[in-house]
């Protein structure tokens, strides 16, 4: 029997003017460390950073739900509206959690969706972080699916979902965490996988934008699996070339949820992004 | 496909015939097949070739996956509402397998342009020899892998595949275990 050292509670912020409850997860003390999990997925992708006291003993971890995922409730009249989450929105609710948990120049660490959008933070609000750690991020991937598949009523979309991503995950991933990555997938509210999906595979503004990045004063560290099958290496390298001074870390053995499906062989990379982040 | 089909509609055998000589389509309509020229049978029936070892022992690998299938109820559970026909297509060999409530009832052996199938899954035998690894290299370790770097194409009904996705995977991927 054991308690682990996670503590999980609820900030109430206001995106776009309408209330969202959002649920936060933290563990550890010292430099902030913002945790963005994955489209259809939610905070527990992290559970296994948060608890490794190797990384907590320097590090405030801190993990959220975004709306409509997991514990984050959707807003109020969300039984009328068709979820599509935007670049926009997406941001505004990160910098919402950032000032609403006090946090003060916290590292961004993101995967895939939250990749994405820890670029577009680098290069459009660099002030308000330290650096960026870029997890299965890519400039643009669109889709060679249809994203309508995962919101149908003669469907799970949920489970439709997670046999979906399964093929991001590394065969060298143990069983257990496997399974435990695909069911978060599995949990996923109707609709809301296909709304992550539709910010993934169609909004491309990020390309435009990687030349911006200073990462003199905002340092990006990009690292990618080569089990990835969404964000492969040469995504993930095509994306670090455009970014001056960006570096990049490939995992050889590991896919597209690293932390969550392979906790062990993702610990020293996310080690070194740590200690590259030191300055 | 359509040269050997006649617009003659026949009677109905039920809701979902398979029956070898005549095939029922999405219009609803059946066609009967109108018997092959003597020179395309010679065609069809053609089978001596270079692969010929490879192909006995890729139909034992099917007849393999058949029964493990069985002993993995698990996975037939998933397929409990799956009865379609499903072809696999490796180099120029065609396996089709007829899915029943999750159980394969049948491996029927092309080539064959008689058949109705829900969707195709088209590869080689070194792609799929790559893919059954128990730690395949990556691109070989999952179907839309094989699709992404170009070894293989899958046709046909793509949202049922989807819609039974789980399923089609962990049957499509039962030869792993004969190697681990």
């Amino acid at each position: 029997m054991s308690i682990e050292p996670i503590t999980g509670r609820y900030l109430n912020i206001e995106v776009g003017g309408r209330p969202l409850r959002i649920y936060f997860e933290e563990a550890g003390s010292g430099r902030p460390v913002l945790c963005l999990h994955t489209a259809g997925a939610h905070t527990a992708q992290w559970r296994h950073l948060m608890n490794d006291a190797e990384v907590t003993a320097n590090h405030q971890l801190i993990a959220f739900d975004m709306p409509w995922h997991s514990k984050s409730l959707p807003p109020a009249g969300f039984e009328t509206e068709e979820y599509m989450l935007t670049t926009e929105a997406y941001i505004e609710t990160i910098l919402a959690v950032v000032d609403g948990l006090g946090l003060d120049r916290p590292l961004l660490a993101g995967c895939s969706m939250g990749g994405r959008i820890a670029l577009q933070l680098a290069a459009l609000h660099p002030d308000r972080f330290s650096g960026f750690i870029a997890i299965e991020a890519s400039d643009f991937q669109p889709a060679w699916y249809d994203i309508d598949w995962f919101h149908r009523p003669d469907a799970h979309g949920g489970e439709m979902g997670a046999a979906l991503v399964s093929a991001n995950i590394s065969p060298y991933a143990p069983t257990e965490e496997r399974w435990n990555t695909l069911w978060m997938f599995m949990q996923s509210g109707p609709g809301v996988f296909r709304g992550d999906l539709s910010f993934y595979t169609r909004d491309d503004s990020l390309i435009g934008r990687l030349s911006q990045i200073d990462t003199t004063k905002t340092p990006v560290h990009i690292i990618v699996g080569a089990y990835d099958l969404t964000c492969t290496p040469e995504d993930a390298k095509r994306t670090a070339d455009a970014i001056p001074g960006a570096t990049l870390a490939v995992m050889e053995e590991l896919g597209h949820f690293p932390m969550s499906e392979h906790p062990e062989g993702f610990r020293p990379f996310f080690l070194e992004a740590l200690n590259q982040m030191a300055g | 496909m359509e040269q050997y089909l006649s617009g003659k509609t026949l009677p109905r055998h039920g809701s979902r015939p398979f029956v070898r000589d005549h095939a029922v389509f999405p219009d609803q309509r059946e066609y009967q097949w109108i018997p092959l020229t003597a020179l395309e049978r010679c065609a069809a029936l053609r089978t001596v070739s270079p692969t010929y070892k490879q192909r006995g022992d890729m139909r034992e690998e099917m007849k393999a996956m058949q029964a493990r299938l069985e002993e993995r109820a698990h996975i037939v559970r998933l397929g409990r509402l799956f009865s379609e026909t499903v072809l696999l297509k490796i180099d120029d060999e065609e396996y089709y397998l007829v899915f029943d409530k999750g159980r394969i009832s049948e491996i029927l052996t092309g080539p064959s342009k008689k058949i109705p199938y829900c969707f195709a899954v088209t590869t080689d035998a070194d792609a799929l020899a790559r893919f059954w690894q128990p730690r395949p290299e990556p691109g070989f370790h999952d179907i839309f892998g094989l699709v992404k770097i170009g070894r293989a194409q899958i046709l046909g009904d793509i949202l049922t595949l989807v819609k039974n996705l789980r399923f089609l995977k962990d049957v499509l991927a039962l030869p792993r275990e004969g190697r681990a």
